[in-house]
């Protein structure tokens, strides 16, 4: 009996929780699957459209995600918890063609007919990664620091 | 087993999409290397695959895979021997009609406010009434296998999970800020410094490190982490933006050398600030700096990324970039930028110069070209006769790409000049300059498939000419252009 009891008030909380939970959602469309318009080639300028929206409902800032070399530079963190408004333009696998695990093929190897598309790595990495990695190893981090890639093994154990 | 069964789960199932993208490459390397007294060639054949299934059964619902294997041709460059691959990613996800939902399952990145990880698990995030958002993740992170088992055994063992969350606050016409935690791992080390177990069910703390000079590779590396942040991006007009983020390690250290007791607790501050002053010219400043121990928290490659070394890292830089592009060419673009970089235990460096790319004859030809002066504090040695060597140097790169319908043809040059010929005495061959000159021409003969081929030459630090010949055949199928419908 006591049992029934700790079980209907346990269902009753957990409908409760659910409930309010329901209710915080929004209830605001999500943020568009395809953008509307094609665009046309390079680099897209979302203000050069949006310029009288710098905030919507849906994304932060039409602004944060014009395709400026900063943009590219520092695509990451927006890239992987805002992917719903790249996956607007972008298939998944276009993230692949530079950001594959363990590193296979370095990106500036992988592109070597796309000069114009800026790579990490371009020319002698080997000598290259000692004396930015003297400079400030904290870069090597971001990327290199928890994936433990062959050819970091070669040298780093 | 999991993962051949987890791939051909994946692959079927994308035959009830309504829309299915896929991506191969093929790359053939054949290269050979001119090392001192040693001669190498290497032929490796590198295969990409990934697949994009969307609209399977609703329009909502999509599979994602992504993975590449590797064999070699001739010696085994790669330290797993001839054969290597790996599942970059391969999850499922939903998404809702409303309030951005999402829920995701399987292999994936993530990063929710705080660190960058690939596991093994569920995440998904949700809007919420009054401007809120929530978004959460947890399972398992994936391995990366070390070179030594035995000098890194906990590790498998201490990162036996890894969840976290960040909670958002949209502020209307204005920005957005949150704040996000994240732990990896909860396990505590499994050997004490003798060597011996610990039981499981014995609270016994991690063991102190052995003070032999060697403690980087003993037992008593941790390995767990646990992270909380806030971020912050503040965008009042669309030119101005202000970003930033500043990241607290909470995780008990108590293990850790005892001179680190007052090392900073702020494993990172990042903040940087945009204006774009008219339709050509913009600017930004950015400020960074880390603390080691805190940053590297839970790094698996403690032997270069140590969280036993008190040292910080700051830097602060600025660029102002003129871009046209409205030009009846295509577009210009010219960055000039400033960067210095301290290390406590090293000393300050600076960075400087441009970077400028343009496109001719309506977007057929482009080209850029950059120089940048790297000059740096000297490496000091505890030798008279060689006091100390200097890494500064000049770096300039020039490229020049044609690409039509039907050809794409490219040349990329960038040559490294150092100062100092101490460094190039023992570090480069004897070498003042390096350099590495690509060129690369391909065709498509169909509308899905690229062919092309690269020819590079070069002389680094481990040889002194290097020859590299690649092949490159990347098919794509059902890739539609940047956006439409």
């Amino acid at each position: 009996m006591a049992r029934q009891k700790i079980a209907l008030a346990l269902a009753g909380v957990l409908a409760l929780i659910f409930a309010t939970a329901c209710m915080l959602v929004s209830t605001e469309t999500s943020f568009t699957a395809i953008h509307p318009m094609e665009l046309g080639a390079g680099r897209p300028d979302c203000t050069g459209c949006h310029a009288d929206e710098p905030m919507t409902n849906h994304v932060r800032s039409y602004a944060e995600f014009n395709h400026t070399t900063d943009f590219i530079n520092a695509h990451g963190p927006k890239a992987v918890q805002y992917n719903n408004v790249c996956a607007s333009c972008h298939p998944v696998s276009f993230c692949a063609d530079c950001h594959t695990d363990k590193t296979v093929l370095k990106p500036a190897l992988k592109q070597g007919n796309r000069p114009d598309v800026i790579s990490p790595h371009g020319g002698d990495y080997i000598t290259m990664h000692r004396i930015e990695g003297k400079i400030d190893p904290t870069a090597c981090y971001k990327c290199h620091g928890r994936a433990n890639n062959d050819r970091c093994r070669a040298c780093h154990r | 087993m999991r993962k051949t069964t987890l791939l051909v789960l994946l692959v079927s199932s994308a035959s009830w999409a309504q829309e299915v993208n896929v991506y191969t490459a093929t790359f053939a390397q054949y290269y050979k290397q001119d090392i001192p007294g040693l001669e190498r060639t290497y032929a490796p054949l590198t295969q990409f695959l990934g697949i994009d299934a969307t609209k399977l059964g609703t329009e909502n619902f999509s599979l994602h895979l992504f993975g590449w294997g590797n064999f070699d041709l001739a010696d085994q460059t790669r330290l797993n021997g001839k054969t290597t691959g790996s599942l970059t990613y391969g999850y499922a996800r939903y998404r809702f009609d409303r309030a951005n939902g999402e829920l995701q399952a399987g292999r994936f990145a993530i990063n929710h406010g705080l660190g960058y990880e690939q596991i093994d698990g569920v995440s998904g995030r949700v809007d919420l009434k009054g401007g809120f958002n929530f978004s959460a993740f947890g399972g398992r992170p994936v391995y990366y296998d070390v070179q030594n088992h035995d000098q890194q055994r906990d590790y498998r063992w201490q990162r036996d999970i890894i969840f976290g969350a960040r909670l958002g606050y949209r502020i209307a016409k204005m920005g957005e800020i949150g704040v996000s935690f994240l732990q990896d791992g909860t396990a505590t080390s499994r050997y004490d410094k003798y060597d011996n177990p610990i039981p499981t069910d014995n609270p016994v703390p991690l063991p102190q490190p052995r003070n032999d000079g060697d403690f980087f590779y003993s037992n008593v590396h941790d390995y767990r982490r646990k992270l909380i942040g806030g971020d912050i991006i503040f965008v009042p007009i669309s030119r101005l933006m202000f970003t930033g983020r500043t990241v607290f390690d909470i995780a008990d250290r108590t293990f850790g050398p005892t001179d680190l007791d007052d090392a900073s607790k702020i494993a990172e501050n990042d903040y940087s600030l945009s204006y774009k002053f008219n339709n050509y010219f913009s600017a930004k400043a950015n400020y960074v700096e880390r603390n080691f121990q805190a940053y590297f928290a839970g790094s698996n490659m403690p032997s270069l990324f140590s969280t036993f070394e008190k040292d910080k890292h700051r830097s602060y830089g600025a660029s102002v970039t003129y871009l046209d592009s409205d030009d009846q060419d295509g577009p210009i673009e010219i960055t000039a930028d400033y960067k210095n970089i301290h290390r406590e235990t090293f000393g300050d460096s600076t960075r400087f110069g441009f970077d400028m790319r343009m496109s001719h004859s309506p977007k057929k030809f482009a080209s850029g070209l950059s120089y940048h002066r790297i000059k740096t504090s000297d490496v000091v040695f505890v030798d008279p006769l060689k006091p100390s060597y200097s890494l500064s140097h000049h770096e300039s790169r020039a490229w020049l790409m044609y690409s039509s319908d039907k050809y794409t043809a490219s040349l990329d040059c960038i040559e490294y000049d150092f100062d100092n010929s101490e460094y190039s005495k023992e570090h480069l061959n004897g070498q003042s300059k390096l350099y590495e000159f690509i060129a690369s021409v391909g065709i498509k003969p169909a509308e899905n498939l690229r062919i092309s081929a690269d020819l590079a030459f070069g002389s680094t630090s481990v040889a002194k000419n290097e020859a590299r010949g690649l092949l490159r055949v990347e098919y794509k199928f059902g890739f539609a252009p940047k956006g439409g419908k």
